[in-house]
């Protein structure tokens, strides 16, 4: 019979303690010392980088720290806000300290959207709220055709976020691991590497199972097991 | 009974729902007490909803219960609105009734928040202008010095030089500063003028409330009864008749009062697509003035002007070379400084032209890249509305070879390739063609305005 589990494996805190930075300590400085200052003298901040880098994990880093200094704070993925009005979404924002809005590649050719995001900003910038955006290129390769919106994006601090190498994939993975109290072996990491998608969603995702199945079945994480739960996938 | 029973709320709700949902639909909250019952403010009502739908039942059990907490509460209640917004009810300062309204007032020391009354009935306008946009920080090149010097005219005799003045031109070229400028020196001069700022949305949207609170009197009001109204982004009227209805009166109320009026568009007023005829006629009453792109040394002056303000010591040379770069406005110009100053504070190396490269690396290289023949041809077809294949055609129509023609003086002005090369990639033309062209088009910008205007929306596109 299967063992049952407490529903208490799922939930990773998306923090700065746990985002392995690797190559990107010059952002996730930046991004702390713009999330702790009273007054920071730049309140919009642009990152860019390829899926599975880290960015949303950033974005909701700063949401944690400043939601844990109790300030009111969102977190916009427009990958799925994208299909609800726009306007309803932007409204009354620039009440709250910061506003993270994730995805912004996915309103290129969404008019709409633009228009509203711009209008967002421009109240936003009024009313001096942080503002932290994503997306997987630099602002002045977006394609977004509302020009007033794109020379705004344009206008804060960008950062490309580095690629992690499979020596970082593996250290970052093991990390994951150990906060959910697994202990993920060099050869365990290295097997799932190279036997499965390298993207860091993927590997999360890997992750989640492995924490999942080894509760379930009070084993290790060895590689005959890991093979055996990821089979499934 | 506290709002530390919302905290141990929202640590429960931490280690059940997801951190994006966390994030996405509880972060936003904000707790108030009020009158015993814990209030708390969603800031729209997509997310009242959301919250609704999927949370609230949830939220209720745990803030009510007092097995959960010591300090329980009776009630929770959830409406939009943002803390502190209750409180202010003394003074009325937009017809809107907005809940933003008292933050923005406050949010910062500089922006001026003082609120000037007027005797009967009590309306008080908040400015909204930044303190920070002056014509002392704003830098003077060929491509604004119209348009500074207009505006300072309007500094100084508002309501009376050019009325209304209207600038218009490009994205990030200074129009918002311009216009802050204009309103800051009325203010300077006069302490106690009635200056509003906003942007049109603002003006749309307060209207669009006033329409549903049935306050348009109040709407109207306040709107005529300044002494400076300053709109930007007029375009974004376009389309929106009731608020071009509801403009049009305010603007004759206003310019019959001889009271000043200044907007920012991003073209020229009679090529605003979905305006009224009668307004458009009106913005060319005054005075309509260009802000042109930045040549070079205005984009030096720029990146050292705002290093200063930034208190950073920038090299000539290193201004110098962001400039040559980066030509479009100076909004990106701004963000390539701060990231050099980004990167300059966290390293803590010296600021030369190797440091310079590095640190913008990303940046450069994307506008080397964006700037090929290829590129150049396939915008200029998309421009003339013509097909590449036009262009590298044989034919000599002038509709057809004049977009070539400008593909090619923009080829000779933003790539390092020479005249055979260029003349290879238009289809196998000889390097005189290409010589040709630039020399016809160089004419051409002298004597038509159009082509002139053409030629620079290509540069500004290419170079974005």
């Amino acid at each position: 019979m299967t063992q049952l589990t407490l529903g208490v494996t799922l939930n990773d805190l998306t923090t700065f303690t746990n985002y392995y930075v690797a190559e990107n300590n010059e952002v996730v400085n930046y991004l702390q010392a713009f999330c702790q200052v009273q007054e920071p003298c730049e309140h919009y901040v642009y990152l860019w980088g390829e899926a599975g880098i880290g960015k949303s994990h950033l974005l909701q880093a700063c949401c944690h720290q400043l939601g844990e200094n109790k300030q009111a704070v969102a977190y916009l993925p427009l990958r799925e806000y994208k299909q609800f009005d726009a306007n309803e979404v932007c409204a009354g924002l620039e009440n709250l300290a910061l506003v993270c809005i994730d995805d912004i590649d996915c309103i290129v050719g969404n008019a709409v959207w633009q228009e509203a995001l711009f209008h967002l900003f421009n109240r936003l910038q009024a009313a001096k709220v942080l503002l932290l955006i994503a997306g997987s290129k630099a602002p002045t390769n977006l394609e977004i055709t509302l020009p007033d919106l794109q020379s705004r994006l344009a206008s804060g601090v960008t950062f490309q976020l580095n690629k992690l190498n499979d020596a970082n994939k593996v250290k970052a993975l093991q990390m994951r691991a150990k906060l959910r109290g697994m202990n993920l072996a060099d050869a365990v990491a290295n097997y799932i590497l190279t036997h499965h998608s390298r993207n860091m969603h993927d590997l999360t995702a890997i992750l989640n199972k492995l924490d999942q199945a080894s509760l379930q079945e009070q084993r290790l994480l060895t590689i005959p097991f890991v093979k055996q739960v990821l089979e499934y996938i | 009974m506290s709002v530390s029973v919302w905290e141990k709320c929202l640590d429960h709700l931490q280690n059940e729902i997801s951190s994006q949902q966390f994030n996405t639909w509880i972060r936003p909250l904000q707790a108030e007490l009020r009158q015993q019952c814990l209030y708390l403010l969603a800031p729209n009502r997509f997310v009242l909803d959301w919250i609704n739908q999927h949370y609230f039942g949830r939220i209720k059990d745990l803030v009510t219960d007092a097995s959960f907490s010591n300090d329980p509460c009776k009630q929770v209640l959830l409406e939009i609105g943002s803390k502190g917004s209750h409180a202010n009810s003394a003074v009325i300062s937009r017809p809107s009734h907005n809940v933003a309204e008292p933050r923005m007032a406050t949010a910062s020391n500089e922006q001026i928040s003082s609120v000037v009354k007027s005797n009967k009935p009590s309306i008080a306008h908040h400015s909204n202008l930044n303190r920070k946009f002056t014509f002392d920080n704003f830098v003077e090149g060929k491509s604004n010095q119209l348009a500074r010097a207009a505006c300072m005219q309007v500094g100084e005799n508002p309501g009376e030089s050019y009325n209304p003045l209207f600038l218009y031109g490009g994205v990030g070229l200074g129009k918002t500063h311009l216009m802050h400028a204009v309103g800051n020196a009325i203010l300077d001069n006069k302490p106690d003028a009635k200056i509003l700022y906003l942007h049109s949305e603002r003006f749309v949207a307060d209207m669009v409330r006033a329409l549903q609170t049935n306050t348009m009197d109040t709407f109207k009001a306040y709107y005529r009864t300044v002494d400076a109204l300053l709109i930007d982004d007029i375009q974004f009227f376009a389309g929106k008749d009731r608020t071009q209805e509801e403009f049009f009166h305010t603007f004759n109320a206003l310019l019959e009062g001889q009271k000043q009026i200044i907007l920012t568009c991003d073209r020229y007023h009679k090529e605003i697509d979905g305006v009224e005829e009668r307004l458009k006629s009106r913005f060319g009453w005054g005075l309509a003035v260009a802000s042109e792109p930045p040549e070079l040394e205005t984009r030096v002056a720029i990146l050292m002007k705002k290093a200063e303000q930034s208190q950073f010591e920038l090299p000539y040379e290193v201004a110098f070379f962001i400039a040559k770069r980066i030509r479009s406005n100076v909004r990106e110009l701004e963000g390539a400084l701060k990231r050099v100053i980004a990167n300059a504070h966290f390293t803590g190396r010296e600021i030369n032209l190797e440091f310079t490269r590095e640190a913008l690396k990303d940046l450069i290289s994307l506008q080397d890249k964006l700037v090929t023949i290829d590129n150049i041809i396939k915008t200029a077809a998309e421009y003339y509305k013509i097909k590449v294949s036009d262009i590298l055609s044989k034919r000599r129509s002038r509709s057809v070879a004049r977009p070539r023609q400008m593909a090619m003086a923009l080829s000779k002005e933003l790539t390092n390739h020479s005249l055979p090369e260029m003349g290879d990639a238009f289809g196998g033309r000889d390097h005189t063609t290409v010589l040709h062209a630039c020399r016809t088009i160089h004419k051409l910008r002298q004597s038509d305005p159009d082509i002139e205007e053409d030629y620079n929306n290509l540069l500004r596109i290419l170079s974005t």
